[in-house]
């Protein structure tokens, strides 16, 4: 090898080195002190072994303004490329916090967008790590415009391939709205997301708040609704991210791999889980166990919204999203939260092919002036509006209760679901028999000369003739009334013979969902 | 293990993999490839990590 060649290697490797260096010793040893990974350790955790490839390592910012041209940040402080997950391949991008503490500028935003690109181009999922003190100040506007180049194709992919973002570190400010219109955020537990930290929030309005109550992990699993998944550090969560992956398609031009598991019917056991007195509470995710293949169902926002489960499962090794009332919180009843929750799942699983199951058990919309001043009139018709606007196979079991605008909300017939199920303890009805029989039955009550023996007369009659799915059955609004040892079986050959289902919706540029 | 051992294993996947004589493989040289970052920074630390694999 003659001395050009060795000094251009030399050099090369020496760039390399740099790069790979990232913040320095000093800087990887306060990352790992505070139980963070660095961006590379991440994406090996994230991709198969050995499978990650960097991508634009040398890219650099260009700005030269406040000493920028002194420093050096190798890697513009990102980490950019691709790798295989499970076999097949994703792109992603993960801040480097040892690096300027990760701050975005205009060749940073400029590697992403380059990443998410090519995820588009080959029309695989984007997963964005996320670990960044904000915007680069001293590169000003640049910063900004790199912010809404990522925003503008986080939109533009969305409903194209599924986009994860991971946040493992602070994410404030203008931040946030690229982990926001992605399709789902994981958070661990050392993160932070605010659009305003504690500082800015003291300063105008004088509330003292830690950054932890202020947009920790805890706050958006479980009140905001802003996150999706939180685990307690970088690795756990990663492995979220590829179990995650397992169940979706690459695109919404492919379909989800099918996995077989262990396909287990314990259908014989839900008359023992799901009780006939509908008063009586029990966990929905017990029913959920026992209809889809072993230890499949993976749940979403848990925290969140209780009163509603969603989650990805399989049956017969095939993704389903599940949607189902959950009778240990406010009686499974639907409210703004729920609703919000369930329809982004529903719209999500559209996009991606992913047929839907729902299991039906609700008493009504939350009542009351908290929720009608909330707007549950707004978000309630989101949920209609994602079950109509679905095109994939749809199917309902009617478990116990299913009363009123919430019947409707829940994937009926009249939405356009594919079949309906339902047991035999199922009540299909406007309302309950007590609040039905106090509207219609008042006068008669009134003129009676024993109120409480007509009151009762009247209840019988009204559970007689309504409180079950025959009359349902009987319109053509449940296609059969089933055991519930029946239900697994009935359920899986429902979307077997669904897989070539083909609804579509008329031309337009696009619907308009009440936000 | 020492390194003799190592190779051995290492000739005997490869015959295997490709479905030919252990004597028809020839060991011109082998390099230790060292611990990666993540690798490194697992074992250093004592932590309990397996990489999830789909079906799990």
């Amino acid at each position: 090898m003659d001395s050009m060649w060795q000094n251009s290697i030399d050099r090369l490797n020496s760039r390399r080195e740099a790069v790979a260096a990232a913040g320095g010793a000093e800087r990887i040893a306060k990352q790992h002190s505070s139980g963070k990974l660095t961006a590379r350790e991440r994406m090996e955790a994230l991709f198969d072994d050995g499978t990650f490839v960097e991508l634009n390592d040398q890219i650099s910012s260009r700005c030269s303004d406040f000493g920028m041209d002194k420093k050096k940040r190798p890697g513009d402080g990102v980490v950019t490329g691709y790798g295989y997950i499970h076999g097949r391949v994703a792109f992603a991008s993960s801040q480097d916090f040892t690096v300027g503490g990760g701050s975005l500028g205009e060749a940073q935003a400029m590697k992403i967008c380059k990443a998410m690109d090519k995820a588009m181009e080959m029309k695989a999922p984007f997963i964005s790590i996320n670990d960044s003190g904000g915007a680069r100040i001293e590169e000003g506007i640049d910063s900004l415009t790199g912010y809404a180049d990522i925003f503008y194709r986080n939109t533009i992919a969305s409903g194209v391939i599924p986009q994860i973002s991971v946040i493992m570190g602070p994410c404030a400010g203008g931040a946030c709205y690229s982990p926001a219109i992605t399709d789902f955020i994981f958070m661990t537990d050392y993160s932070q997301m605010y659009i305003t930290g504690p500082a800015v929030v003291k300063s105008v309005t004088g509330e003292e708040i830690t950054s932890a109550a202020l947009g920790g992990a805890s706050v958006h699993s479980s009140t905001s609704g802003v996150a999706h998944f939180v685990y307690p550090d970088d690795l756990s969560c990663l492995n979220g991210v590829r179990q995650l992956l397992g169940y979706l398609p690459q695109s919404n031009e492919d379909y989800s791999l099918n996995v077989p598991g262990v396909a287990v019917d314990n259908s014989a056991d839900l008359s023992s889980i799901v009780p006939a007195d509908s008063k009586k509470a029990y966990d929905v995710r017990s029913v959920i166990n026992s209809l889809v293949d072993q230890n499949s169902f993976f749940e979403i926002q848990e925290s969140f919204a209780r009163n509603i489960i969603i989650g990805f499962a399989r049956i017969d090794g095939e993704t389903v999203g599940i949607i189902a009332n959950q009778a240990l919180f406010m009686a499974g009843s639907l409210e703004i939260n729920a609703s919000d929750k369930a329809s982004r799942f529903i719209r999500f699983c559209d996009c991606f092919d992913i047929p839907l199951l729902t299991l039906v058990d609700v008493p009504a919309f939350l009542p009351g002036s908290q929720q009608e001043h909330g707007g549950i009139i707004r978000h309630g018709a989101k949920l209609l509006y994602a079950y109509s606007e679905a095109t994939v196979p749809k199917v309902s079991l009617i478990m116990r209760k299913a009363y009123g605008g919430a019947y409707i909300a829940m994937n009926s017939k009249g939405t356009g679901a594919d079949i309906v199920y339902a047991w035999p303890i199922a009540e299909i009805a406007v309302m309950g028999a007590s609040g039905a029989v106090s509207i219609i039955g008042k006068k008669a009550i009134e003129a009676s000369e024993d109120p409480a023996a007509k009151r009762e007369e009247l209840l019988n009659e009204y559970n007689d003739k309504f409180m079950n799915p025959y009359i349902a059955a009987e319109h053509g609004y449940v296609d059969e009334v089933i055991l519930p040892e029946e239900t697994r079986s009935k359920i899986a050959s429902a979307f077997k013979m669904l897989k070539t289902k083909e609804r579509t919706l008329p031309y337009k540029k696009h619907g308009n969902i009440p936000l | 293990m020492d390194e003799s051992l190592i190779v051995a294993m290492a000739v005997a996947c490869i015959a295997e993999e490709n479905g030919v004589d252990t004597k028809n493989v020839v060991v011109r040289n082998f390099k230790e490839v060292a611990k990666s970052p993540l690798a490194q920074y697992i074992a250093d630390n004592n932590i309990s990590y397996h990489k999830y694999q789909l079906g799990e």
